[in-house]
Parts: C-alpha cells; structure tokens; sequence
C-alpha cells in the first residue's frame, strides 16, 4: 500500500529548496512532505577530498545524441548548487518581453515587476552581494551584501560605462554568513575550497531535516500517476525496488532534462513538452592590457557588462552580457604579469522545437537529448563580436586580444522543456508553474522558461519557485 | 698482426665506456621512473631565464608538478627530459605549440607558488617555491587577493 503525503516533491536543487522553505513556512504541524532525490548526499567534506561535486555521473542518467552539445547537472543533494558559480544577476525586464518589443521568440505570461520582490526574497535568502551604486534593473531593496571589489580594469570600463557595468551580483560572500566565510578569490567556484559560496548543503540543509519532511536518497522517479485529470502520487525506484506514494500535491524540481520525461514516461502527451531544450552559449576573449594591471578584484568575476545586452540591436541579433574575470591568469611576460583580462561574452538563444528531449518506449530510464544547435540570431551575434570589440574596448589600454577560437561546450544551464505561458495550446504549464491540465501538478525549474535571456538563470529559477509557493499558498 | 692498446689508450676509453654505461643506466632508469621533472625544470627555467629561480625550489616545484600534467603522457616528457640539457641552451622545443603552451603554464604555476607576487613581482630578488598552489591544499593564497583588504 502507497504511503500518503500532503505534497511529494521530486528534487533538492534551487528549484525544490526555493518552493519547500515558504511552505514549510504556512504548512501545518502535522503536514508530511515526501522529498524524493535521485542523488545522494555528498558532503562538502567529501567533495572536497575526492576533488568532485557528486558521486554519482551525470553522463550515465540521460543519452546525448550530439555529444558535442553537453549538458551539465549535478545529480546529488542540493543539485546545481554543488557546482554553480554563484553568479545571480536578475532578468531584464525586457526580457519578459522580447515578442512585444524585439518581434523575438515569446513573451512571458508574466513581468517583471510580477516577480520582482520574489526576486528581492531570493537575493536574501542567497545573502547576495551586489552593487550599491546603480543596477541595470530596478530593485525595491538594496543587496544584502556590498559589492565585491572591483579591479582596476573594472574601474576603467565603470568610468566609460557607468550606466551599463556593474560589480556583479553574486552569492560567493563577500561577508561572512552564519555558515559560510567570506569568499577570498580562489579562483575555482565550481567547488569553493573553503564553502563560501552559497550551496544548498551550507544554507538550506535544515529544511530537509524538518520534522515534517521525509527525506528519501537514491530515489529516481519514474512515473506520475493519474486519476481522472488529478494526479495521485508517484512510482520511484529505491533501492533496486519501485515503491509508491501518494500525495494531495505533486510538485516536480527536477531539472529540464527529467521533468519532461517524467511525464512523457507517464503518456501525459502534448506536442511541446519536452520541446525547446536550450541554454546560452559563450565565448571568451583575452586581452593583453598595455600598462595596467589586472586581479586586484575580491572574487573570481568581479564585473557585469551591460553594453551589449538590451537595445534595439535585438531585433536582429542576440543580446550579449559580458563577464570581467579576475581568476589570476599570469601573463608570462616581464614585467607585464597581472597585464592581461580575460572578458567572457554570454548571448541570449531562442527557443527552437528542433531541440527537445526524447522519450523511447524502448529504454524508458534514460531521457534522449536532440539538439541541432544554436539559433541564427544567436550565432548572428556571436559573428559580430569581432567587428564591435574595438569600439567596446576603447577605453582600455588595449596591446593584443586573443580570441578562443569556438564557443564553450556548455553553460550547464538547461532550460526549456516545460515552458510556461497562458495558452494551454503553446505551453505545458501557467503563470504559476501549474500544469494547464492537472491542477495539482507543479513543474518547477529552468524547464518553465520560455526565452533565454543571457543573465544565469538561477536567480530567477529560485524566485519563480517562490512566486509559485506564495500562490499556492494565499 | 695483432696491434697493442696503449696504456694511455685504455684507460681513456674505459673511463669514457664508463660514463657512458652511468649516463646510459641513469637516462633508463629516469625514463623507466617516469620522471618528468627535468624537462619541466627546464621549460620554466628558459621561459623565465631573465629572472633569478632558487634551483632547489625548482626542481622541487617540477617533481610536484608532474603528476598533474595533462597534455603530454608522462613517458613522452621522461623522453624528452633526457635530453633538457639540449632544450636549455638551443630552441630545439621552441616550436612546438604543446611545448610552448606546457612552458607557459608550467611558468604560471610556478610563480604562482612562489614568494615572486607576494614581493610585489621584484624581479631582482632570487624566487623561492613556497608549495605548489592548491587552493584545496591551501586555501587563500591568491597572491593579488590582499586579503587584509578583504
């Protein structure tokens, strides 16, 4: 007989951690919530001996068939945030309206300002650093943290760019936390040596051990089952065995990878889900500055450009954010050591139903990946790159700029998949991440997004989870 | 008509056949060790011929180091380790980009853990390795960080 639960909730990444802690906030005493997490739990302590952020091989979960596409995740406790960078720039509000104001994509079912004091709720809840003199987005609060400091070639494109370059937001501490130290700029974020990024393991953990929550490892979930349009609870492997369970409210966090094969494995059919699997892409450039020194920043990135991101250059081409890096990259050159930047360029992509995640009745554990590239406007943009560097470069002493020479494999940022919006014909979920057909099904996660913006889209990940919690629950 | 070996003769090229049996034994049982730390002592040791490296630090650096060499197999930079004499003094490996990009960074992490940043890059002071940079293995030595500043 299935156990029962008020809630299952599949996942315990940004997703999941960010919709448990308002409901846990307004659930009874006597509430039971069944997490359900593939991974195990990988301590820091662990991960920092064996040198890796889970246990487990994310490769041997899902089949690639374009392997030179990757896609990255993190399959353990607390998920991405095991490997994140920590970087939480808000989405611009024009970017909740690229249709209505570029002719681009779609626009989302909801603004800006619908989610800015989830945004704001988030950034606490992250302790963010981020800058106190001006950003590209308006804001209701200040950081929770000051900026990180800038180095000097920051300092040079602020004086030029005041209104477009900013300390870049982000939860690697510039102060301390109750649980974490200051960040003092290793240089390798994916798995900070001394835990001052924000993890879920670090801040959240506690969440999880909630009276209330029933915490079950090493639990893969593989069908939802369904009653008459409602669903009822889930099948999950554990321990070579399928158990079930049964719940009033399903709610998946998973990422975009399995939250559509979840359903595609429980025959809930629509021709989009699983459809639009994206993510950005990137390129660096390294530039040898004649005369001026690099590195004397606080933390790995220490600036945000803006001045390739919004404007009307959207109608035809790719917004653009741009990252300052201040990871100590010697320049083996006398008496030129600290001459050298490197600026890493990430660029928005379109949706594209040509890229989506495949279901095969024939090997139903493992979701397919189809990806046939980025958009036209995307690589439209990234080939402009050389022809504007000169102009967006001007104000730095400039001696040589080296480009790398292809795009970065991935930006483990997956997304799309589940998109949201208002027509149940264009879209699997709502505005409040509800599934248009099953009124008691969430989907939470970066699956939800219908256009890409170039910012990381963990931050709005974390606030739409919020914005979704605080429906449910008033 | 047989022809007799002068005594002078003989000494010689038993001395020189001796050397050369040292020399011989020394290059195969490097090889066989697998012993990179010659010629990555030596690629930092060219790449930056215009500062002063304290030699023990170096070749400390270069044993440490080694093992975490990715773009050339061990046995191939042993190879070519026993002839690093050559590489020093002729730009025999100059042109080759793998050992161009191997040099540089092997150049990078060696100042990297040093004392050469911690002077402000003095570059008339002698370079002592502290310890190959790891910030797993120690933490918060990021050189620029000026984490008094912090």
């Amino acid at each position: 007989m299935a156990d029962k639960f008020d809630v299952i909730l599949v996942g315990t990444g940004f997703a999941s951690s960010f919709f448990l802690m308002p409901y846990l906030e307004k659930a009874r005493p006597t509430a039971r919530i069944l997490v359900l997490e593939r991974g195990r739990l990988d301590t820091h302590a662990w991960q920092v001996k064996n040198g890796r952020t889970s246990s487990q091989n994310a490769n041997d979960t899902f089949i690639n068939n374009h392997p030179k596409k990757v896609w990255m995740y993190n399959p353990s406790f607390g998920g991405g945030s095991n490997c994140w960078w920590a970087v939480t720039p808000r989405m611009l509000p024009n970017d909740f309206r690229m249709h209505s104001n570029y002719g681009m994509g779609v626009d989302w079912p909801i603004s800006y300002e619908d989610l800015e004091i989830f945004y704001a709720q988030a950034e606490d809840i992250l302790s963010v650093s981020g800058p106190d003199d001006g950003s590209p987005f308006p804001r209701s609060t200040p950081y929770p943290q000051p900026p990180h400091r800038f180095s000097d070639p920051d300092k040079v494109l602020k004086a030029a760019y005041p209104d477009l370059f900013f300390h870049q937001p982000t939860a690697r501490a510039r102060t301390a936390t109750a649980n974490r130290p200051r960040c003092c700029a290793s240089g390798v974020c994916g798995l900070c040596p001394i835990n001052a990024k924000f993890t879920i393991l670090n801040e959240m953990h506690h969440l999880y051990q909630d009276p209330r929550v029933t915490l079950v490892l090493e639990a893969t979930v593989q069908t939802l089952e369904t009653k008459g349009g409602t669903a009822t609870g889930v099948s999950y492997l554990n321990n070579g065995s399928v158990a079930q369970a049964e719940a009033d409210l399903i709610v998946l966090g998973a990422n975009a990878l399995f939250n559509p094969h979840i359903l595609q494995r429980s025959n809930i059919h629509h021709s989009l889900l699983g459809k639009y699997l994206n993510e950005q892409a990137s390129t660096d450039i390294f530039i040898d500055l004649d005369g001026l020194d690099n590195f004397q920043g606080s933390t790995s990135i220490t600036g945000h450009g803006y001045m390739l991101y919004d404007g009307e250059h959207r109608k035809e081409v790719a917004a653009c954010l741009i990252e300052s890096w201040n990871v100590p990259l010697i320049r083996v050159e006398q008496g030129k050591w600290q001459q050298r930047l490197r600026l890493k360029f990430i660029f928005e992509d379109l949706p594209n139903q040509n890229n989506y995640i495949k279901f095969d009745k024939n090997n139903p554990d493992l979701p397919e990946t189809v990806y046939t590239g980025h958009s036209d406007y995307t690589m439209k943009s990234i080939e402009r790159l050389p022809a504007v560097l000169p102009q967006l470069l001007a104000p730095l002493p400039v001696e040589n700029i080296e480009p790398t020479s292809s795009l970065a494999d991935t930006e483990a940022h997956i997304l799309g998949t589940t998109v949201m919006g208002n027509d149940p014909k264009t879209s699997i979920i709502d505005k409040y991440l509800i599934h248009h057909q099953i009124r008691n099904l969430l989907l939470l996660g970066g699956g939800a997004f219908p256009t890409t913006s170039p910012a990381n889209p963990t931050l709005t990940i974390s606030a739409l989870s919020l914005w979704a919690a605080n429906h449910l629950l008033s | 008509m047989t022809q007799r070996i002068s005594r002078r003769r003989f000494i010689l090229s038993t001395l020189l056949a001796g050397i050369s049996l040292y020399l011989g034994g020394w290059w195969i049982f490097k090889v066989r060790q697998g012993d990179t730390s010659d010629i990555i002592a030596t690629l930092v040791r060219k790449k930056l011929d215009y500062l002063q490296l304290d030699e023990a630090g170096l070749n400390k650096f270069a044993e440490e180091y080694g093992p975490f060499i990715q773009q050339v197999s061990a046995q191939r930079l042993s190879w070519l380790g026993m002839f690093s004499p050559l590489y020093l003094y002729t730009d025999l490996l100059d042109s080759t980009d793998m050992m161009e990009i191997l040099g540089e960074q092997a150049a990078i992490i060696f100042l990297i853990s040093s004392d050469f940043f911690w002077y402000g890059s003095d570059e008339t002071r002698v370079i002592n390795y502290l310890g190959l940079y790891n910030p797993y293995v120690r933490p918060c030595a990021n050189p620029f960080a000026k984490l008094e500043d912090l």
